[in-house]
């Protein structure tokens, strides 16, 4: 009997019988930024938290994966859009978990506090809520998770509701983003 | 000589000597902010220790061996293996208070860091565990402090809006 005679995913084994076989084929991609733009902007609800899209914060090995860069519309920037993206277009078909860690300042109360989930531009609520608070001293930032499985490109977001208090993207130096960070991890070959 | 000798994680080539392996990661996610009040899981303490529920009406399973079902669960089992666990709840307060909850296994051992939130930060919050087993075990989430917790009929849908597991098999 041939050894070739054995066929996994399509690949044949090695003369002396072992296969390598990808178990996890994780493709990732991973964004921060040390840097706010400067202004003090005012989050409400229906807003899009906007993370930073610059080459030098950008580990990317994910290919498909297009960049919606920021807008007025959709994000608390009046100025300054473009070095943000707003939303990602996942465009290979498959099952991904969505990670991010959105942080907000609040209007220094206690109790002030803005609610996020992923979204997608369907209209679809992908994930449970998370929580960003303030208990009046401390900011707290939060994860906010997702799998989604698509068989067509799919325009997703860290959607931001059910605002309480004034939250805005600065008011601390520059921690708002500096704390922020996303991935998209693939978990389908 | 048989084609049978030769297995690879459980799987048997055909008759051709042909493999159909997955190269697909194999995980569990369950919770996706569904609306469900508290009241109407099984529930019936919120006291240190009681069990607690999680909600999602179509969970995702595709470790092979591993269970959790739908609706309101508590709990649920893996195969042999080593798996990275994320989960994420949170809980209503009558009061200043706090609230933990983890994983415990079947000799009611705390296998997990706590997700832990309080009145103050009222947010949801996520705990972690690394598990590496070698037969079959079943994983319960409990509450494991609690102060001040509102009823159970307090909680409204917000432990299912906000509840969250994710289980990603390493080995």
């Amino acid at each position: 009997m041939s050894h070739n005679a054995q066929i996994y995913n399509g690949s044949t084994s090695q003369a002396d019988g072992t296969v390598s076989t990808a178990i996890l084929n994780a493709q990732t991609a991973a964004m921060s930024t040390p840097a706010f733009n400067g202004s003090s902007e005012t989050v409400n609800n229906g807003h899009r938290f906007p993370f930073i899209f610059n080459a030098s914060f950008c580990r990317i090995a994910t290919s498909g994966v297009t960049v919606v860069t920021a807008t007025a519309a959709n994000t608390p920037f009046a100025t300054n859009q473009s070095s943000y993206a707003e939303a990602f277009t996942i465009n290979n078909a498959g099952t991904y978990l969505l990670k991010a860690n959105p942080y907000f300042t609040f209007g220094a109360a206690s109790g002030s506090a803005m609610t996020c989930r992923w979204r997608d531009t369907l209209g679809n609520n992908l994930g449970p809520k998370t929580r960003l608070s303030c208990d009046g001293s401390w900011q707290y930032g939060n994860i906010v998770y997702a799998v989604i499985t698509i068989t067509s490109p799919r325009t997703v977001f860290v959607s931001c509701s059910e605002k309480s208090g004034t939250v805005t993207l600065t008011g601390q130096a520059n921690l708002t983003f500096s704390w922020g960070y996303l991935q998209i991890l693939k978990l389908t070959k | 000589m048989s084609h049978n000798a030769q297995i690879i994680n459980g799987i048997e080539p055909t008759t051709t000597g042909a493999f159909s392996l997955s190269t697909d990661s194999e995980y569990i996610s369950f919770g996706v902010g569904g609306s469900s009040s508290y009241s109407t899981s099984p529930a019936t303490s919120l006291a240190q220790l009681a069990t607690f529920y999680m909600f999602d009406t179509a969970p995702v399973n595709t470790i092979m061996g591993a269970s959790i079902g739908s609706g309101w669960i508590s709990s649920f089992t893996l195969p042999a293996g080593r798996y990275h666990v994320v989960f994420q709840f949170r809980v209503v307060f009558s009061a200043t208070g706090q609230a933990a909850i983890g994983i415990y296994d079947a000799a009611n051992t705390h296998i997990s860091t706590p997700m832990r939130i309080g009145t103050s930060g009222i947010q949801a919050s996520h705990g972690f565990a690394y598990i590496d087993i070698s037969s079959d075990q079943t994983f319960t989430f409990k509450l494991a402090s609690v102060t001040n917790v509102a009823s159970i009929a307090s909680q409204l849908t917000v432990p299912s809006e906000h509840n969250f597991l994710f289980i990603l098999k390493v080995a």
